[in-house]
């Protein structure tokens, strides 16, 4: 049968950055295609223009065998190519059927919004989809996430989609959520609708996809029926031969460890988690987003308790009611979200800085001592190289990377002796995140326990002495020296138990 | 840095366009400040103003908020001082809060008023009294009490619960009520500046007493408002509705006998004193107790009080079906 | 969940209990409250904050807000009472009002959807402009003596209900309607709910901001006509505070400031509830100064309950 869908030549780029280079992409209709690929490979790149948000700056598409320029998101709606985005696009105060029929509201002949015809057919698709029908008079804010993706779905369907594209769609559904999701997208492709299907685990590709379409660096790699690879291949071409320079520091890894985490567990998050932290040792968190590293992190600072398992510092038992006191204690974290959790953005550099250490630029009345604050904030901002018009310019004012460097100096001013960094250099430039880079080699030099997450592997390969993996909420593989891999790392990330931490060896072809 | 100098430029030629009336002036320039611009009434004390600067050979600002703020009186009268005026007269909104900037005018060697509502009574030269509170009370008592045949129930529909002349007014009332035994005030309600709240506010009156015999609208939005309110709820010859308002929007009820009479001065006659005082001031006179003046272009006598640096003038005026066609604001 | 527990959990329903609660105070300590002389005037009372609590609604469900009604209304009544007082015909009267409105109204629905200027900012800058201009057309002089044969909008009954009244509850049916049937009136809960997937969706957003402020200044407009017909007098400071027994009514009535969801009937009985306050303090005789206590308070109460009740969707 005639591709449904065929990109040609597709190459875009951002601001000189190449994100896709010539990239042909074939659906079939009746086909559930897996588009597969580390961070930044150029996936969502590829389905942003497939679903009309971005265009192509050279190629072109074909739609139903007619060259098509999509361009905009209702366009392709209208013509049939719906996306189910994992943070799905809702009114939470609409109803469900306002929902699924909004901008396209069935009419009467006096073009009034025919509400009895649309819930008869919003009662329809759910039965096809087996949906509860009780949540059609439901606000699309009361149900869960998992039933807003079906109810997405059925809108996606409402406009009679030939294609559907799924981002991530598993990520934030719960098991049998996604088994459920499975049965409909094998429903529709008896439909024959082409299905499109992202996502980090490669388990769930083996079981539903037909196809798989790998991606690395803007370029596809490879483009195989699924019966003709193996899991082992799909993670040796994602991987590539990633070319990582080292970054080497020479921090003295301390004999006793500062930080033993033990049978760590916070039900729904993370399960057992068990490692140790060395002073003077950069500790790398990998894992897919959503894969624990973060909750594990949030725990050790205080910000939620584990419901079993054991945290020593410094050799003591430690337990923490308050991010404030891990803090006091030594412990810092620099969130992933430097917006929401790290930073006062209409407020000045040096408040920023010091926020955290106001006691120490008081006077015994408690006032704020500007001098006191002038000395430390320029301290910071020259020991970071932070580039900043002044200190009293507005965070908010400053570009992705210096405003990250400004957390970084926040937290460094309260002297830890354990840095977590969440995601440090996510939305930076190139040269900015090479400083960043420099800056945390230099703290493990002096002797501080480093802990970094990231879902950028070059990044965690390059900067880590020891790289942890975590896959939904469990420790699935640690290792050090050579044994950092991107390959091993993948393998790790997509669930793949290794066994042996040190001296890992690598099991074949799971399923 | 250069659009710095432009605003600079440009603030300092808007200052001059301001401050340029202040140069080569030799006629006298006497300010009026309103409690607001924009009502009939205070309409009517800037054209008794104007006429008098035109008998009298003076200059007359007349320059007041849009709302009753005692913040946007004092804001303008710091820009008259700024003007360099030479006499400034003003209604206060609040009488103690206007007394800093006009004790700062004062030392600027400006002749410093009230007309109409007294305030800063330590620092104002003269206070231009429309008619004494006690007398305005009184005869608005008389005339309720005399429509209302002596006996019944009523209702005091005011504006601000906080207007000071609107209370004491209220308090003269209540004083002159133990005169006549047999009438009873049922309650006291605020209807702020606003003809329809006081229409709705007399309309629940109406309802929730219905032995009701008169309504007193104190103030000049409330008293059209309660005779309105009469003549919609039907009920012009059972309840009588009295106040103290001007005979333009009054006239309508005074014909349609929802009102048989009402209480004012005379505000053109108010303003045009006011401008005359101010001259008289000027001219280097001093006001001598018990004196009655001879002000040529109004009706009345005006007499000055020395104790409270007062210059009242004449008693209240009754309006009825005989004399409200005569006047016209 | 069936349809009842859909209702009892609604913000109307509070507001409603409210209501006839007070009702039954109020009818119990004078048989004043349910005489239909009183009925009457509390109907008459409400028909102006009723009918521009319409368009106000929509605004606020849009994430808008629109602070110049009082202003506008205050033009309208200018136009309004000029006319009237030299008896034009009534549609010319009618016509020349809801334009002056739809005018002020259009002007701030072209600033906040094409300059993107924030409503709140707009409307302020609105209020000012269009009162300024109020003070200007009567060069202070009011406007007094309209004859009451003109002012049938204002004062005329049918079966004991003022007309405004019938005229206003028209107008909450056909906007309701409105609302629930048209999709235009859907675009305005999209706007409201996610202005970025609402456009990606294909929902014009200006057409849907031009329209509600519009229709809003229009609205104001009509209830500038009721007030002339009523007291018969235009004053310069007419509708100053209008505004915000609007706004009171409509955020009582259940209309999230933060836009995305409301409804016309809710804020009817929000305008409904404080009008019965307003009404029951008077016929009660309960001390004038009290009055906005009460008020007050009962709009804190109200949202209390709701949030104690800790109502759906967050």
């Amino acid at each position: 049968m005639a591709n449904i869908l065929e990109c040609r030549g597709i190459s875009k780029s951002f601001g000189g950055v190449r994100a896709l280079n010539k990239v042909d992409f074939f659906l079939r209709p009746g086909e559930v295609h897996a588009l597969v690929g580390e961070n930044g490979a150029g996936k969502s790149t590829l389905i942003r223009i497939i679903s009309g948000a971005l265009m192509p700056d050279q190629g072109e598409i074909y739609y139903q065998e007619q060259k098509t320029e999509i361009t905009s998101p209702r366009l392709a709606q209208e013509i049939g190519i719906s996306a189910v985005y994992q943070d799905p696009l809702v009114y939470p105060y609409l109803s469900v059927v306002e929902n699924i029929f909004l901008g396209r509201e069935i009419r009467n002949r006096r073009g009034n919004i025919n509400w009895r015809q649309e819930e008869e057919k919003t009662r329809e698709l759910f039965d096809w989809l087996g949906i509860s029908p009780q949540f059609v008079h439901h606000l699309m804010g009361e149900l869960s996430v998992g039933v807003q993706q079906l109810v997405l779905i059925a809108k996606a369907l409402a406009y009679d989609a030939r294609v559907i594209i799924f981002d991530e769609p598993t990520a934030i559904l719960t098991e049998h959520e996604a088994e459920k999701l499975f049965e409909i997208i094998a429903r529709l492709k008896e439909r024959g609708v082409g299905i499109i299907y992202i996502s980090h685990r490669l388990e769930e590709i083996f079981q539903i996809a037909d196809w798989v379409t790998i991606m690395r660096d803007g370029q596809v790699v490879g483009d195989f029926p699924l019966s003709e690879v193996d899991r082992d291949k799909i993670v040796k071409l994602m991987a590539g031969r990633l070319l990582v320079e080292e970054i080497e520091h020479a921090g003295q890894k301390s004999r006793e460890p500062v930080l033993v985490v033990k049978d760590l567990t916070e039900k729904g998050r993370f399960y057992q988690v068990s490692f140790e932290a060395y002073q003077g040792e950069i500790l790398g968190f990998s894992g897919l987003v959503g894969s624990g590293r973060t909750d594990v992190a949030q725990a050790i600072f205080g910000v939620s308790k584990p419901d079993s398992g054991e945290i020593y510092y410094q050799g003591k038992k430690l337990e923490l009611n308050s991010s404030e006191e891990a803090m006091r204690l030594g412990i810092a974290y620099l969130p992933e979200d430097r917006k929401t959790q790290g930073l006062f953005p209409i407020l000045s550099t040096s408040y920023n800085i010091t926020v955290t250490v106001l006691n120490r630029i008081s006077n015994y009345l408690g006032i704020i001592d500007r001098n006191r604050e002038r000395e430390v904030a320029e301290r910071r901002i020259k020991e970071l190289a932070i580039r900043t018009p002044g200190l009293e310019t507005q965070v908010f004012n400053l570009s992705g990377g210096n405003q990250q460097k400004v957390v970084l100096a926040k937290w460094l001013e309260v002297n830890p002796q354990v840095l977590i960094l969440d995601e440090p250099t996510r939305g930076i430039d190139v040269a900015t995140k090479a400083e960043v880079h420099r800056i945390i080699a230099r703290l493990a030099e002096e002797g501080m326990a480093v802990i970094i997450i990231s879902s950028e592997l070059p990044e965690i390969i390059k900067l880590s002495d020891r790289v942890l993996v975590m896959h939904e909420g469990r420790i699935t593989g640690v290792f050090e020296g050579e044994a950092i891999t991107s390959e091993n790392l993948i393998r790790a990330a997509t669930g793949e138990r290794m066994t042996g931490a040190n001296f890992p060896k690598i099991e074949e072809g799971l399923p | 840095m250069k659009r710095n100098w432009l605003v600079l430029v440009l603030v300092l030629v808007l200052s001059l366009l301001l401050l340029s009336p202040a140069f080569g002036q030799d006629k006298y320039r006497i300010a009026f400040v309103p409690k607001l611009v924009g009502i009939p009434y205070f309409n009517a004390m800037e054209e008794g103003g104007k006429k008098a600067a035109e008998d009298l050979g003076v200059e007359f600002v007349y320059t007041g908020p849009v709302t009753d703020d005692v913040a946007k009186q004092i804001e303008i009268i710091d820009n008259l001082i700024t003007q360099g005026v030479d006499a400034i007269a003003v209604a206060p909104n609040d009488p103690a809060a206007i007394t800093p900037v006009l004790e700062k005018a004062k030392e600027r060697g400006i002749v410093v008023m009230t007309s109409d509502t007294d305030g800063a009574e330590g620092v104002r030269d003269v206070f231009v009294n429309q008619a004494l509170q006690d007398q305005i009370g009184y005869t608005t008592m008389d005339e309720l009490a005399k429509a209302m045949d002596y006996e019944g129930k009523f209702a005091i529909v005011s504006c601000g619960p906080t207007a000071w002349n609107l209370n004491t007014w209220i308090m003269y009332e209540l004083e002159r009520l133990t005169q006549y035994p047999d009438m009873e005030l049922v309650t006291i309600r605020y209807a702020y500046e606003d003809v329809q709240m006081a229409i709705n506010v007399a309309l629940d009156l109406i309802n929730a007493f219905p032995d009701l015999k008169g309504i007193i609208g104190q103030c000049s939005t409330s008293a059209p408002g309660v005779a309105e309110a009469v003549t919609q709820a039907g009920k012009i010859g059972e309840i009588v509705a009295t106040g103290v308002s001007v005979p333009s929007m009054m006239r309508p009820y005074v014909k349609n006998g929802a009102v048989k009479s009402f209480v004012l001065w005379n505000p053109v006659d108010l303003g045009y004193l006011t401008v005359w005082a101010a001259k008289y001031l000027l001219d280097g006179n001093q006001f001598e107790e018990g004196v009655e003046y001879e002000v040529p272009g109004i009706a009345t006598k005006p007499w000055y009080v020395a104790e409270e640096r007062m210059l009242v003038l004449g008693p209240p005026m009754v309006f009825d079906e005989t004399n409200v066609d005569d006047f016209d604001f | 969940m069936n349809t009842w527990v859909r209702i009892v959990r609604r913000r109307e329903f509070t507001v409603f209990i409210l209501i006839v609660i007070l009702s039954i105070i109020f009818a119990v300590s004078t048989d004043r409250f349910l005489s239909i002389s009183n009925i009457s005037n509390l109907l008459s009372q409400l028909a102006g904050v009723a009918i521009a609590a319409i368009g106000m609604t929509m605004v606020i469900i849009t994430g808008g807000i629109d602070v110049s009604v009082g202003s506008t209304l205050g033009l309208a009544c200018v136009v309004s009472g000029s006319l009237l007082m030299i008896q034009a015909p009534f549609l010319l009267v009618l016509l020349a009002t809801l334009g002056t409105g739809l005018a002020v109204g259009l002007l701030n629905g072209v600033i906040v959807a094409y300059g993107r200027v924030p409503p709140i900012i707009t409307t302020l800058g609105m209020m000012n402009m269009v009162r300024a201009l109020v003070f200007q057309a009567l060069g202070g002089r009011w406007i007094s003596g309209i004859p009451p044969e003109v002012r049938t909008i204002g004062l005329g009954k049918w079966l004991q209900i003022p007309l405004a009244m019938w005229v206003a509850g028209a107008l909450i049916v056909v906007f309701s309607y409105f609302l629930s049937y048209r999709p235009l009136g859907r675009s305005v809960y999209a706007v409201g709910n996610n202005p970025e997937a609402a456009r990606v969706s294909g929902v014009n957003l200006k057409t849907t901001l031009l329209f509600v402020y519009g229709l809003t200044g229009a609205l104001a407009g009509f209830a500038g006509l009721i007030n002339v017909g009523r007291t018969g007098i235009v004053q310069t400071n007419n509708g100053m505070g209008f505004e915000l027994d609007v706004i009171a009514a409509v955020v009582l009535g259940g209309t999230s400031i933060l836009g995305g969801r409301g409804t016309i009937v809710g804020s009817l009985l929000g305008a409904l509830l404080v009008a019965i306050i307003k009404n029951g303090m008077i016929l009660l005789n309960i001390p004038a100064l009290t009055e906005g206590v009460i008020i007050g308070a009962l709009i804190i109460i109200s949202v209390l309950i709701d949030l104690v009740r800790g109502r759906g969707v967050r």
